[in-house]
């Protein structure tokens, strides 16, 4: 059995009084996690913690068996830590070569030729050993994602946080940032923070749903598809009594919900389905709760 | 077959063609008529051509090297010939307040300075202690912080010191603008010629201190703030230099001292400097 990498225990945030994170309970082995939920879920702030630009308020964090508020234990972390936030920065006039050239000296690359040879790799890792020598100015989104990417290979580390890592990637690019994950992640602990759920589908074992600071499910994305086995149908109308419905191409409408209509045809569900089913019942709980 | 075989150095410088003429011909008839010899030269014109691939692959990294990797810049290379490692001269370098938008910005607003010092009035030195101790506050609060780099939240997340690179950024601003404004304080009489010194490094250390907790310009709009209130209150009240008074000299020393040291301790408690945007 393999030991936990990551172990959150009742970890909570604020900021100027509003609750970001509240009483989060986590534990990550190596391989990939998905971290899906709305905007303002608290996602961004969980992501800082465990890369440990954040301390949380409250709770004990463990990260690759040390603790991050001691700041040797913390030192040793970042060794084996890569890290692309949500909100990319880079220096102005850097090319993708000399920036992630600047990362590899800031996480201690202090030789010249091992250095230059590992920004090489994860350049080429990430698809853009071509581009290398372009100013960052003038690469498209995608390709800047994937500089922020580059910098966060550095070294092949044990702890790799990535915060929507596969936005403004177009469906070739995802895919093979996929095979690139995919391919560390047999080695490393991986948490992935997305809207993509088929993201999810496709690349994680384990499943983290957030919304508003709590951990609302954490589990196997079997686990969490199977909550909606039964639940999602198509009809020839979309089906008011349904949490959610969207016509589909063929037409028809598929229904997501916890009520099905007798003799509805029912079909298998997607990871997504299962996640609006998940939110849905989040959104009714909030409802019945006495003022 | 002959009983004698060629030197395997000579052989070797043969296969090479570094071999002299005559001793070229000599070990040419001799391998023409030795199988034991051909062989031993198939085998050394194998490995010369790995040593021939390895050499290429070397060649073709270091051109790689030069092609996409910037040559360092005049600054970086000014650092390392100072004594810097190579690896921390880079990291100063990056620095944005190195670059050109704010030398310009410094150089304008030294010949306001200098304008007002030459001018030599009361109103000019007024303006001079004003002026002088926050140009390189200013510099120094723009070479860190969000503000300033875009890539702070990354930067945070690696086993650098934080506080180092800020130390050294610091160093490195100083000694680009400190001398300037030196230069042009000589065109000032007496003491304020290089007192002013103490508030400009309190401040900058201040600055420092500050940065633990909010973003260093926004702490050095507030030093500008103090310090703009007190330059003219003591200016109302009997002169501008009444600031650099003994007692307020001591208060400069002990700012510091307290900035770096915050600094230090607090990127090492927080384990990051200033407040990442959320």
């Amino acid at each position: 059995m393999t030991a936990p990498t990551v172990r959150l225990t009742g970890v909570g945030k604020r900021f100027r009084g509003t609750v970001a994170l509240a009483d989060v309970d986590l534990t990550l082995k190596p391989g990939i996690t998905g971290l899906l939920g709305p905007n303002g879920a608290g996602k961004t702030t969980l992501l800082r913690i465990l890369a440990t630009v954040l301390r949380a308020d409250a709770g004990s964090v463990n990260l690759l068996g040390r603790d991050p508020n001691a700041p040797d234990e913390r030192t040793d972390i970042r060794r084996r830590l890569g890290y692309q936030p949500q909100e990319l920065g880079f220096p102005r006039g850097f090319s993708s070569f000399a920036f992630v050239n600047y990362m590899a000296v800031l996480k201690e690359w202090s030789e010249r030729e091992p250095r230059q040879a590992e920004v090489r790799r994860v350049l080429a890792a990430v698809g853009l050993g071509d581009i290398a020598t372009k100013r960052i100015s003038r690469l498209s989104g995608g390709q800047r994602r994937r500089v922020g990417l580059a910098q966060a290979l550095l070294g092949t580390p044990d702890l790799l946080v990535l915060d929507e890592p596969t936005t403004g990637l177009d469906p070739e690019q995802r895919v093979s940032l996929r095979q690139v994950l995919a391919e560390i992640a047999t080695a490393s602990t991986l948490i992935i923070s997305t809207h993509q759920t088929e993201d999810v589908a496709a690349l994680c074992e384990q499943v983290v749903v957030l919304d508003a600071g709590r951990v609302h499910f954490d589990g196997s994305v079997q686990d969490l598809v199977a909550r909606a086995a039964g639940r999602v149908w198509l009809a020839d109308e979309a089906e008011p009594t349904a949490q959610t419905s969207w016509r589909l191409a063929s037409g028809r409408y598929r229904n997501v919900g916890a009520h099905v209509p007798s003799g509805a045809e029912l079909v298998e569900p997607t990871l997504e389905d299962a996640y609006l089913l998940l939110r849905g019942a989040r959104a009714r709980d909030d409802e019945t709760v006495p003022a | 077959m002959t009983p004698y075989h060629v030197v395997p150095e000579d052989l070797h410088d043969w296969v090479r063609g570094v071999s002299g003429s005559i001793a070229s011909v000599s070990v040419e008839q001799h391998v023409a008529s030795c199988r034991d010899c051909q062989a031993d030269v198939a085998t050394l014109v194998a490995s010369t051509r790995a040593e021939a691939v390895l050499d290429l692959t070397d060649v073709w990294s270091r051109v790689r090297d030069e092609i996409e990797l910037a040559p360092a810049s005049p600054v970086e290379r000014l650092l390392s010939r100072l004594g810097l490692p190579p690896s921390d001269a880079a990291l100063v370098a990056a620095a944005p307040s190195l670059r050109v938008p704010w030398l310009t910005a410094l150089c304008s607003a030294l010949l306001f300075v200098a304008a007002a010092a030459v001018s030599q009035s009361r109103v000019g030195t007024s303006l001079f202690l004003l002026v002088a101790p926050l140009v390189p506050t200013f510099a120094v609060a723009m070479a860190y912080g969000p503000e300033a780099s875009g890539s702070l939240e990354q930067e945070s997340a690696v086993p650098y010191p934080l506080a180092r690179l800020v130390l050294l950024r610091t160093a490195a601003v100083l000694l680009a603008s400190v001398p300037v404004v030196a230069v042009v304080g000589l065109l000032l009489p007496g003491r304020l010629s290089w007192l002013w010194l103490l508030p400009a490094i309190g401040f900058t250390a201040t600055v420092l201190g500050l940065s633990v907790w909010i973003p260093p310009v926004r702490a050095a709009v507030w030093i500008t703030l103090v310090w703009v209130v007190a330059v003219s209150s003591a200016s109302r009240m009997s002169t501008a230099m009444t600031v650099l008074d003994g007692r307020y000299l001591v208060l400069y020393c002990l700012l510091l001292i307290a900035g770096p040291t915050t600094l230090v301790l607090g990127s090492r408690h927080f384990g990051t400097i200033g407040r990442i945007p959320l």
